[in-house]
């Protein structure tokens, strides 16, 4: 090739072959890539199911009256099985009705998961996007931190704090969030530290625009996919760390309904109704399962180059 | 050369570009604490000239420092030494409001279109992105959204599409013209073309010469390949192991160079006297020996009879051993 071949062939060339696709995007064009992905539909299916069955449970623990549902004791009618007539999902020990405190167990443990999301992801995003940008000194200093708190279990650090506080919810929350922003950090500065080297942000800062507003309209927005992806699974790492928690007895206590605790309890009663137990561990596996598969889904939505509209 | 026809281009004798001494130094290694204790000089005391209106052509092989030279001259990365003078402002030694006029006059046009645009901003928003500097309403914004994408040949419903839904050339397209959104007289094209196919290296390259005689823009123009150069260069740097080399009028360098890298980059088969990746090669420091400091002036020296074309000094017996090493 030479100049002179660059010169004399371009009349000759076609035009560049256009895209003409209609411009407009309605909602359901937008979650065409969502809808073909049948797992996270039924990962939405799920997630949804027990985000309502968790507002009835809430609705049961909190509004005056209705909380005799779940804490009110049959004696006469202690583990009943499922199915039984007026107990869909039969009676615990005490004869409390499973099917209200499943729900209420579920508002508990999502509120938990969502709680500790909520906290451990904005520490996480701020202080991981801070290293990430600035890097230096404050990086390896932020960096050393994350580190060491990665290194602690969950369930160290849990019963460390309700020694320090009471058992309840409060320490869970609080020693899950101690633990869980350092995922978020780490993952969050990593996809800075790449994002910041892409050849847009440098295009943004050659044409003047400010650091801040980078931040804002370059690298949010394309953490936005990962951060939502993460914030589904980490709610459901919680919701089995706090169901694990609860388990020993260091999560929230009765009459608070937890289905850690209700597995705990059920396990007493294995061979008189195994159902006290395989009922709410049945329904932390479903969550779990629902929104991983969610989780999947949104990745998916959240991927620029599966777009196909 | 292209001022007569254009009214931003003030009557004056000072180059539009002047870079003096211009160093970078990256490092690659820490000691015990962390200090950077070895360091690759990616830039070394380069110094060049840039007239209105022309095209500078900056030539070399991946790793010879073309591309953090520009970034160096646009003020991306910090340099390690010197100085850059760009139409009467001192742009190393600039605060915030004269950066950011220096930011409207000096733009940048990135090598792979793939990389150079948000994934998920539409045309209209990618090239609109530098006017929200300048303060314009909506309305003026949109209008000259659609003026710009004239202006780079696209079809106007490229401003609602996203960058995965244009062909290589057209994101190279939309490029240029977020680079031409804030007006500037000055752009610096790094490989704009290496990352299309043939026949869409010679539509953007056109519309670029076509724009700079339009709009009077001066091209600092980054490119390894060498038929490109021809087609686009007043004149010619060639740049080796972060050094300058040699520079002149490109019709002097193409049919007359001087310096040995130089006439390897222009021989048929060049990879096969110059490869390697040059600043981690083994025989590094014998290049550096090979390509000037055979005197005590490391200064480039006029060719005789040629005066605008300056090669640097080189030592032929170091240049040689240095071949015989790859």
């Amino acid at each position: 090739m030479s100049a002179g071949d660059l010169a004399t062939i371009n009349p000759q060339l076609p035009p560049e072959a256009t895209v003409t696709t209609a411009p407009s995007r309605t909602w359901g064009d937008r979650l065409a890539p969502f809808l073909a992905n049948k797992l996270a539909v039924i990962g939405a299916i799920l997630t949804s199911f027990f985000l309502i069955v968790a507002c009835i449970g809430a609705a049961i623990m909190y509004v005056p009256g209705w909380n005799d549902l779940y804490i009110d004791q049959r004696l006469r009618e202690t583990l009943l099985r499922p199915l039984s007539p007026g107990f869909p999902l039969g009676t615990d020990q005490f004869g409390r009705d499973m099917m209200w405190r499943i729900a209420a167990g579920t508002a508990v443990s999502l509120f938990t998961g969502v709680a500790v999301t909520v906290i451990s992801m904005f520490f996480g995003m701020i202080l991981g996007a801070i290293a990430g940008y600035k890097g230096g000194i404050i990086d390896r200093l932020i960096s050393a931190i994350i580190d060491l708190v990665w290194g602690f279990p969950v369930i160290l650090v849990a019963v460390i704090l309700v020694g320090m506080l009471k058992p309840g919810l409060t320490a869970v929350i609080l020693a899950v969030s101690l633990v869980n922003w350092a995922g978020f950090a780490r993952i969050v500065r990593a996809q800075v530290i790449s994002l910041k080297e892409r050849a847009f942000v440098e295009a943004a800062r050659a044409l003047g625009v400010p650091s801040w507003k980078i931040i804002l309209r370059h690298l949010i927005p394309n953490m936005l996919g990962t951060s939502l992806v993460m914030a589904s699974y980490y709610i459901a790492v919680t919701v089995i760390a706090e169901a694990g928690l609860a388990f020993i007895g260091l999560g929230a206590q009765p009459p608070t309904p937890s289905l850690g605790q209700m597995i705990s309890e059920g396990r007493n009663f294995l061979y008189a109704n195994p159902w006290v137990a395989i009922l709410p561990g049945a329904t932390i596996a479903l969550i779990v399962l629902g929104l991983n598969t969610l989780g999947d889904g949104l990745r998916d939505i959240f991927d620029p180059h599966l777009r196909r509209w | 050369m292209h001022c007569a026809a254009s009214t931003r281009c003030p009557m004056s004798t000072e180059p539009l570009l002047t870079v003096a001494n211009l160093s970078k130094r990256f490092p690659v290694a820490t000691d015990f604490f962390g200090r950077p204790s070895t360091f690759v000089s990616a830039v070394d005391d380069v110094g060049l000239q840039v007239e209105r209106g022309e095209t500078l052509a900056l030539v070399g092989e991946s790793g010879s420092g073309k591309s953090t030279l520009a970034r160096l001259i646009l003020r991306l990365i910090e340099p390690t030494a010197g100085s850059v003078r760009f139409d009467g402002l001192d742009v190393l030694n600039s605060g915030k409001s004269q950066m950011l006029e220096f930011r409207r006059k000096a733009q940048i046009i990135f090598q792979d279109p793939f990389e150079s645009l948000d994934p998920r901003m539409k045309g209209e928003v990618i090239v609109a992105e530098g006017m929200s500097q300048v303060g314009r309403s909506k309305a003026e914004r949109k209008e000259r959204v659609a003026e710009l994408l004239d202006l780079v040949q696209l079809p106007a419903d490229a401003a609602q599409r996203f960058p995965h839904e244009f062909s290589g050339g057209q994101r190279q397209r939309l490029s240029i013209a977020r680079a031409l959104a804030v007006d500037p007289i000055f752009v610096v094209a790094d490989e704009p073309v290496s990352a299309l196919d043939v026949s869409m290296q010679s539509q953007i390259l056109n519309l670029m010469r076509d724009l700079q005689d339009r709009l009077g823009l001066t091209y600092l123009f980054i490119s390894h390949d060498m038929s490109v150069i021809r087609h686009m260069a007043d004149r010619v740097a060639v740049m080796y192991l972060g050094r300058m080399v040699e520079i002149g009028p490109a019709a002097e360098v193409f049919s007359n160079p001087i310096h040995p890298y130089t006439q390897a980059l222009l021989s048929a088969v060049p990879s096969l006297i110059v490869g390697g990746e040059p600043p981690a090669m083994l025989g590094y420091e014998a290049a550096r020996e090979a390509i000037g400091e055979c005197s005590s002036d490391r200064g480039l020296q006029p060719v005789a009879g040629q005066p605008n074309h300056l090669v640097a000094c080189f030592g032929q017996d170091a240049w040689t051993r240095h071949r015989g090493q790859q």
